[in-house]
C-alpha cells in the first residue's frame, strides 16, 4: 500500500520540519512548503492526497492558496490550520473548499486521526 | 419747618410701604397682619406730622395733631400685639377687652372733646402748635405702657430663646427701643418744649426702627452687613425719587389750587405704588453694578461657564468645576449633585459640599417626584404656591437644609438633581438666580448626559481594543506554543518509536540541544510579545515623554494589530526613511494613536485594500518636524463630513463597529505630545491622516 502524500503548508519553518517528522513516522510521505506561492508549486508537482495548510502566510493567504490548487487537484482534501478561534473564519474555510479545520496548538495524533476521517470520507465518495 | 415735613413724609412712606410688604409677604400670618396695622398705625402718625408742619390756621392744626394722635394711640396696642403673635403667646379675654377698649376710648376723645389737645397757637416755629390737654398724658401712659410691656416680653424671650428666633428678638428688642424712644421725644411739643435738635431728628429712628422689625420678622435670618448696606443704599436712592416726584407734584399743585398740597399726595402715591417696583429693580441692578462689582460679575462667569461645560467629557470635572463654581458665586451653605442609579433607582450624591455625609433621593421621593413633573427648580419659599404642598415635600427638603432642588433633565428623563442650600450671606435667591440657574441647569444635564454616555462608550472602545488585543495575543503567542508543542511532541514520538536506541549519546545530546535551544527561543519570543502587549494595554493616565523612535513604535503596533489586519485581507506597506531622527513622546500614546489610526484605516477598506504607512524628517513649512502619514485605500470620507471626524460620538461606521471615540482620543493625545494631525481624503481614493511631531532637542 503506497504512502499517503500529505503537504504540509506554513510560513514557522520549524513547525513545518518538526510536523513534517512527526508526519512521517506516522508513515505519511510529507512534502514542505514555507509559503503560500512554494505551496503552490508543491502541491501542482505531486499531487497530495491531503494539504494542511496554515491560513496566515507571508505572501498569500491559506484560502488563496486552495483556490489557486483545487481546480487542478480536484482530488486533493484540504485541511485548514489556523491559531484564531473563530467560527466565521471556519466557514470562510469551508466555503473555499477545505474539509477541516484544526487549531493550533496542534496535536498530532488527534490531526492523524483527522487525516484518516477526512480520506475515508472520500473513498465513500463524501468528501465532507 | 422744612424738617418736620420731611420727617413725617419719611415716615409715612417707610411706614405704608413696610405695612404693604409685610402684609404681602405672608398675609395669612398673625405676626404680618399685626406688623402691618402697628406700620399702618406709624403712617398715619408720620401723615399728622406732614399735615402738621403744613398747618396755617388753628383749624388745620387740630385736624393734624388728632391725626398724630390718632396713629400715636394705635402704635403700642398693635406693637404689643405684634409681640404677643412673634412670641407666638395667647393673649387672655381680658387682656384683648382692656387693649380695644384703650383704643376705641382714646379714639372717641381724640375726635370728640379737646382733652388730649387744645388751643393751637404759633410757638416754637410752627404757625399754629396746639397745646396738651388735661388728658394728653394718658396717651404718653398707654404709649409707655404698652412700650414697656412689649419689650419687657421681648427681652425676656429673648433671654430663654434660641437660633433663629433669639435673632428676630434681639433685632425685635433693640428697634423697639430705639424707635419708640425717639418718637416719644415729640410729646413734649404739647408742653411747649422742643427739644431741638433731638426733635424733629429723633423721629428718623422711627421708619428706621420700623424697617428693621420688619426685616426680622420676614425674614428668618439676618443678613451680612454688605447686604444691608445695599438695600441702605437702594431704599436711599428710591426715596430720593419718590420725595422728588412728590414734592415736584405737590409744590406745583399747591402754586394753583387750594388744598393742592392733599391732591398733591393722592397723586404723587397713586403714581408711586406703581412706579415702586420697577424703580427698586433697577435701583439694585445698578447698585450691584457699580458697588458691588463682584456679585454683578458672576452672571458673567456663570454664562461663560455654560459656554465651557458643555464641551467637558469628563463627568468628575464637569461636576467638581459647576460645584466649584457654584460655591464661588451664590455662596450657598451647601450644595450637592445627585445623578440617577439606575440599578438602585435612586439619585445618589455625586458631590457634595457642606453636608459632610453622602446623601440619595428615591426616584419616587416627594422631591423627584414634583421636579419631573414641574421640570422647574423648586425655591423652598414658595411653597405656597404649589397645590398640594405635602408635609413630607416640605420635610424632605428640610432634611436637606435644601433652599432650590434643581432638575436635571435630559429627554424628559430627570438624571440628576442639583440641590443649593441657602446663601451664606442669608440673601433670597433671585428671580435673575434663577433664571441663570435654569439655563446652568439644562446645561449641565447636557454636559452629564454627554459625560455619561462618552464613559460608557469609552468602556466600549477598550473592551473592542482587548478583542483586537487578544488576536494579537493567539497569533503570536500562540505560533511560538505551537512549535514548542510539536517538537516536544515530534521528540516523544520518536523516542517511542525507538529512533533513538541505535544513536550515539553525542548525536542525541546534540539532538536534544537543538530542541531545547528552538524551544527556548520561541519561549523568548512570547515573553517579549506579553511584555509589548502588556505595555500596550496598560491605561495611559501619566504622561511620561521620553526619546521614542517612531519605526519601533509603527513596528510594536503593527506586532499587535496587524494580524488582525491581515486577517480582513488588508495589505500593510511600510516606507520609513532611515536615518530617522527620534521625538519626545510618550511612547504608549505614541502606539494608542498608531493603533486606534491604522485600526480606523482598516474599518475603512471594504474588501481588499492597503495601508500606507510613511515616515520622514521635515515638512513644507518646517524641516524640524518628523512627519507621519497613515494612508489607506478606503473609502474616503466626503469633504463636508471632514471637520466632524473629531468630535466624539461622530461615526460613519455600520452600528455596532465603531462609537466614533477613537479620533478625538487620538487628536487628544497627539496634541498631548506637541504634536499635530491633519487629513486629507477624498472620496473612492482614500483617507490620508498626517502626524507632525517636532523632532526631539
Amino acid at each position: 500500500m503506497p504512502k499517503v502524500k500529505i503537504a504540509v503548508v506554513d510560513d514557522e519553518i520549524e513547525f513545518v520540519n518538526d510536523l513534517a517528522k512527526g508526519l512521517e513516522l506516522l508513515g505519511y510521505e510529507v512534502y514542505k512548503a514555507a509559503s503560500g506561492s512554494h505551496a503552490i508549486e508543491v502541491i501542482n508537482r505531486n499531487k497530495p492526497e491531503v494539504v494542511l495548510c496554515d491560513y496566515k502566510l507571508d505572501d498569500i493567504d491559506g484560502i488563496q492558496v486552495v483556490s489557486r490548487t483545487k481546480p487542478n487537484n480536484p482530488k486533493t482534501v484540504y485541511i485548514m490550520v489556523t491559531a484564531y478561534y473563530d467560527e466565521s473564519l471556519a466557514d470562510t474555510f469551508k466555503k473555499a473548499g477545505a474539509s477541516e479545520v484544526v487549531y493550533k496548538p496542534i496535536q498530532i495524533t488527534e490531526l492523524d486521526n483527522t487525516i484518516k476521517k477526512v480520506l475515508d470520507n472520500i473513498k465513500q465518495g463524501n468528501p465532507r | 419747618m422744612g424738617y418736620y415735613t420731611f420727617v413725617g413724609l419719611i415716615i409715612f412712606i417707610v411706614s405704608l410701604s413696610t405695612a404693604m410688604f409685610v402684609y404681602f409677604k405672608g398675609p395669612r400670618k398673625k405676626i404680618n397682619i399685626y406688623y402691618s396695622l402697628f406700620s399702618v398705625a406709624v403712617a398715619v402718625y408720620g401723615f399728622g406730622f406732614y399735615t402738621q408742619a403744613l398747618a396755617k390756621t388753628p383749624a388745620q392744626e387740630i385736624i393734624a395733631i388728632r391725626i398724630i394722635l390718632l396713629g400715636t394711640i394705635f402704635i403700642p396696642i398693635f406693637f404689643l400685639l405684634s409681640v404677643y403673635a412673634l412670641l407666638d403667646e395667647k393673649i387672655s379675654f381680658a387682656i384683648i377687652c382692656s387693649i380695644y377698649s384703650t383704643g376705641i376710648i382714646f379714639t372717641f376723645i381724640n375726635f370728640f372733646t379737646s382733652h388730649f389737645a387744645q388751643n393751637p397757637i404759633p410757638k416754637l416755629g410752627f404757625s399754629y402748635l396746639f397745646q396738651a390737654g388735661p388728658l394728653y398724658p394718658l396717651i404718653a401712659i398707654e404709649y409707655a405702657i404698652g412700650l414697656w410691656i412689649s419689650l419687657y416680653k421681648t427681652f425676656r424671650s429673648y433671654q430663654i430663646s434660641a437660633g433663629i428666633k433669639r435673632n428676630q428678638l434681639k433685632y425685635l428688642f433693640w428697634a423697639g427701643l430705639i424707635g419708640f424712644t425717639g418718637g416719644s421725644v415729640g410729646f413734649a411739643l404739647g408742653y411747649n418744649v422742643n427739644l431741638y435738635p433731638l426733635n424733629p431728628f429723633s423721629s428718623y429712628c422711627v421708619p428706621f426702627a420700623i424697617i428693621i422689625i420688619a426685616y426680622a420678622i420676614v425674614r428668618h435670618q439676618l443678613l451680612e452687613i454688605e447686604v444691608i448696606i445695599r438695600k441702605t443704599l437702594v431704599f436711599a436712592s428710591l426715596f430720593a425719587i419718590v420725595f422728588g416726584i412728590f414734592v415736584g407734584i405737590t409744590l406745583a399743585l399747591q402754586q394753583f389750587i387750594v388744598g393742592g398740597g392733599l391732591l398733591g399726595l393722592a397723586i404723587s402715591s397713586i403714581i408711586i405704588i406703581f412706579a415702586v417696583r420697577p424703580l427698586e429693580d433697577f435701583l439694585t441692578r445698578v447698585t450691584d453694578k457699580y458697588l458691588f462689582q463682584r456679585k454683578y460679575d458672576y452672571k458673567q462667569i456663570l454664562r461663560s461657564f455654560i459656554d465651557e461645560v458643555i464641551t467637558e467629557l469628563n463627568l468628575d470635572r464637569i461636576i467638581n468645576s459647576t460645584i466649584e463654581l457654584l460655591d464661588k458665586t451664590l455662596h450657598p451653605a451647601a450644595t450637592a449633585m445627585l445623578l440617577l442609579n439606575k440599578y438602585e433607582d435612586r439619585y445618589m450624591s455625586y458631590k457634595t459640599t457642606g453636608y459632610g455625609r453622602d446623601i440619595a433621593l428615591g426616584s419616587s421621593s416627594k422631591i423627584a417626584t414634583l421636579l419631573k413633573a414641574t421640570k422647574e427648580i423648586f425655591p423652598v419659599h414658595q411653597f405656597e404656591k404649589y397645590v398640594n404642598p405635602t408635609d413630607e415635600l416640605k420635610r424632605e427638603m428640610e432634611g436637606l437644609n435644601a433652599e432650590l432642588a434643581i432638575p436635571l433633565m435630559l429627554h424628559n428623563d430627570l438624571i440628576g438633581i442639583m440641590i443649593l442650600g441657602k446663601k451664606k450671606s442669608d440673601e433670597e435667591y433671585t428671580k435673575e438666580d434663577l433664571d441663570i440657574l435654569t439655563d446652568l441647569a439644562r446645561t449641565e444635564a447636557i454636559a452629564v448626559g454627554n459625560a455619561q454616555l462618552f464613559a460608557e462608550a469609552a468602556q466600549n472602545e477598550r473592551r473592542a481594543a482587548i478583542g483586537t488585543l487578544a488576536a494579537g495575543i493567539n497569533h503570536e503567542v500562540g505560533n511560538p506554543l505551537n512549535i514548542i508543542n510539536t517538537k516536544m511532541q515530534v521528540y516523544l514520538m520518536s523516542l517511542d518509536g525507538g529512533l533513538y536506541k541505535n544513536k550515539k549519546t553525542d548525536e542525541i545530546i546534540n539532538e536534544s540541544k537543538d530542541i531545547m535551544n528552538t524551544c527556548l527561543k520561541q519561549t523568548a519570543r512570547i515573553s517579549d510579545i506579553t511584555k509589548k502587549l502588556s505595555n500596550f494595554a496598560r491605561p495611559s493616565k501619566e504622561f511620561k515623554p521620553e526619546l521614542t523612535d517612531i519605526e519601533e513604535q509603527i513596528d510594536d503596533t503593527l506586532s499587535v494589530v496587524g494580524h488582525e489586519l491581515e486577517l480582513e485581507r488588508i495589505e500593510i506597506k511600510k516606507n520609513i526613511q532611515k536615518p530617522l531622527s527620534r521625538i519626545s513622546a510618550d511612547k504608549r500614546q505614541i502606539q494608542q494613536i498608531f493603533f486606534n489610526i491604522i485600526k480606523n484605516a482598516a474599518q475603512a477598506i471594504k474588501e481588499k485594500g492597503t495601508i500606507e504607512i510613511r515616515a520622514y524628517a521635515g515638512s513644507e513649512n518646517n524641516s524640524d518636524n518628523i512627519v507621519i502619514e497613515i494612508a489607506d485605500s478606503g473609502d474616503g470620507i466626503p469633504e463636508d463630513k471632514l471637520e466632524m471626524i473629531y468630535e466624539p460620538f461622530y461615526t460613519t461606521k455600520e452600528a455596532g463597529k465603531g462609537t466614533g471615540l477613537g479620533l478625538s482620543i487620538v487628536r487628544q493625545l497627539v496634541w498631548r505630545n506637541k504634536g499635530d494631525i491633519k487629513v486629507r481624503s477624498k472620496v473612492g481614493e482614500g483617507t490620508t491622516f498626517v502626524l507632525t511631531f517636532p523632532k526631539a532637542a
